[in-house]
């Protein structure tokens, strides 16, 4: 897919910008604290509704602004359609087509977007709060369905949390509902890991080589996810009533589960250097471009936020290499001496400074 | 600048209805004091009195009534052999409409969410549990909302029937008649499919 024109209104510091893509490569270039992860993190929101840099979304909006618009005209390989997101203090409205879409599980994963920004380190470091949000975000942008579970579980649980909570206080004392909740919990669980542990092997069978590309052969990696408990969830929920009672929350499930990154078969977090760790997410990145294409039939457009500072010269000719395809990509730079002719005559470049955009 | 106690107070009456805010609680007491006729409102009391002098939850099955028991339960002519199970009175309602189904209802007003402090105990279930000691009931059809709350309540009924004979059937899922299956949303697709059978 390939977004042909954006228009940016109150964006953080953009105030008012227009542009028009090239469908290969933009190079968006400026000093640190111009705008330029802000055009990319507009880009963002569009397609997922959220911000890559914040929980709260209405950060982005401009300083003393009520609210702040993204719209863009997106080509598919048969169709094209128009998208639009409004934020305000309070509300978030997405359109496609003019047309309000109420249900947001509707609206995501319609634009398909890999980013590539600092902040992805914590899918390495970051504690497994982060690494799940990481499969939900880029395994729901493929599967509505999955993230309808998803949203049913999280219900579910609360609603099982305040139920251990007042058999705790005695305000409750019926297992049959525990037991029913449970259950419930149980079903949406295995539907939610079964479509995450899909989604690991099919970027494992994907990523070696992308990874073995990207470090001249030295370095084997694997991905690994961690579920907190074996097989049956319900039974083992069961044999812990007592713990999670205590405690007040549920003590597994798809909400407590991990993932694990090995570098030749030792724990990346933990063993490897901020190097490697650094090209493991690329080649997790890069490996997610492949899997959108497997599921949708389309490459996604990718967005590298400030690549050239994370990467050595070797890992980022591999990575130009790749990006050759028929990818729609966006890069910010502060310094463009890093990007050769060749690549230079096939790209747009739009200067940032103090939020304008040219 | 404040307006008189009469129309505070109705304001405040008027916010009290799900749906209405502050604004539209003004608007519409407003549009009382300014276009109502007296006559109107009488009736609007009166209407609104009756509500809780005439009405109360049938004894047998739940459902808002002003006979004891209700005009369904009444009924000679209705299939005993059935129970449909809903959430509250305006699903009996929108059941009735469609002028198909001839047995007995089960009104459980309200379904087990323990975040709303809603327990087992707070809805309608005891009295269901009662009226199933009646032998000519052999089918429970449950009818609630496909909320997980719905299902929960739906699962625990379930449950509490594993040992008895009587049929625990569900309202299927599916996609909208006369609908063409490209408008269907994924989830409803993928619970059709689920729910699909041999024909």
């Amino acid at each position: 897919m390939i977004i042909n024109n954006i228009k940016v209104r109150n964006f953080r510091c953009i105030h008012n910008a227009e542009l028009e893509f090239n469908k290969n490569l933009n190079i968006v270039v400026g000093n640190n604290g111009q705008g330029k992860t802000s055009l990319l993190e507009s880009i963002y929101l569009l397609a997922f509704t959220k911000s890559h840099k914040t929980n709260f979304e209405r950060e982005v909006i401009m300083t003393g602004c009520d609210f702040t618009k993204v719209n863009a005209a997106v080509d598919f390989s048969e169709t094209k359609k128009d998208y639009s997101i409004v934020l305000t203090k309070k509300t978030k409205k997405t359109k496609i087509n003019d047309i309000e879409q109420k249900k947001l599980s509707e609206y995501i994963g319609k634009i398909n977007v890999i980013m590539f920004s600092p902040e992805d380190l914590r899918i390495i470091k970051g504690d497994p709060n982060i690494k799940r949000k990481f499969i939900d975000l880029e395994l729901g942008q493929t599967s509505p369905i999955y993230i309808f579970n998803l949203l049913m579980y999280k219900k579910i649980l609360k609603q099982r949390n305040e139920l251990l909570k007042k058999i705790q206080k005695n305000e409750i004392d019926d297992y049959i509902l525990l037991d029913v909740i449970t259950e419930q919990l149980s079903q949406y669980a295995s539907k939610i890991v079964a479509e995450r542990e899909i989604f690991i092997e099919t970027v494992n069978s994907i990523i070696n080589s992308i990874h073995r590309s990207l470090t001249k052969d030295l370095e084997k990696i694997r991905i690994e996810y961690k579920k907190t408990y074996k097989d049956d969830l319900f039974e083992e929920l069961k044999n812990k009533y007592k713990y999670d009672i205590l405690v007040g929350s549920t003590s597994m499930g798809p909400h407590r589960d991990d993932l694990v990154i090995y570098l030749n078969d030792e724990d990346i977090s933990i063993y490897g250097s901020q190097g490697q760790q650094r090209t493991a997410v690329l080649s997790i990145k890069l490996s997610l471009i492949e899997f959108v294409k497997s599921k949708i039939n389309e490459y996604p457009v990718l967005l590298l936020d400030d690549v050239f500072s994370e990467l050595d010269s070797t890992r980022l000719e591999s990575l130009i290499e790749y990006i050759k395809r028929n990818i729609q990509t966006f890069i910010t730079t502060t310094d463009i001496s890093f990007i050769n002719d060749e690549l230079r005559e096939k790209a747009n470049f739009y200067y940032v400074e103090k939020g304008n955009i040219r | 600048m404040k307006y008189p106690r009469a129309i505070t107070e109705l304001i405040e009456c008027f916010s009290k209805y799900p749906g209405i805010g502050p604004k539209t609680a003004e608007r519409l007491s407003l549009y009382t004091v300014n276009k109502i006729k007296k006559e109107e409102i009488d009736k609007f009391t009166k209407a609104l009195i009756d509500t809780k002098d005439t009405l109360f939850h049938c004894p047998i099955c739940g459902n808002i009534t002003d006979t004891d028991p209700c005009y369904i339960c009444n009924d000679k002519n209705r299939d005993t052999e059935s129970l449909l199970v809903v959430e509250e009175a305006k699903d009996v309602i929108i059941i009735e409409k469609m002028k198909k189904y001839d047995g007995k209802y089960h009104v459980l007003n309200g379904v087990i969410s323990p975040i709303n402090g809603v327990g087992p105990e707070d809805i309608n279930l005891r009295s269901l549990l009662e009226r199933l000691q009646d032998k000519r009931i052999k089918e429970l059809i449950l009818g609630l909302n496909a909320s997980i709350e719905g299902e929960a309540t739906s699962m625990y009924i379930k449950r509490l029937l594993k040992n008895s004979d009587i049929k625990v059937t569900k309202l299927a899922h599916g996609l909208p008649v006369g609908g063409d299956l490209q408008y269907a949303d994924e989830i409803t697709l993928l619970r059709a499919l689920e729910g699909r059978r041999e024909i």
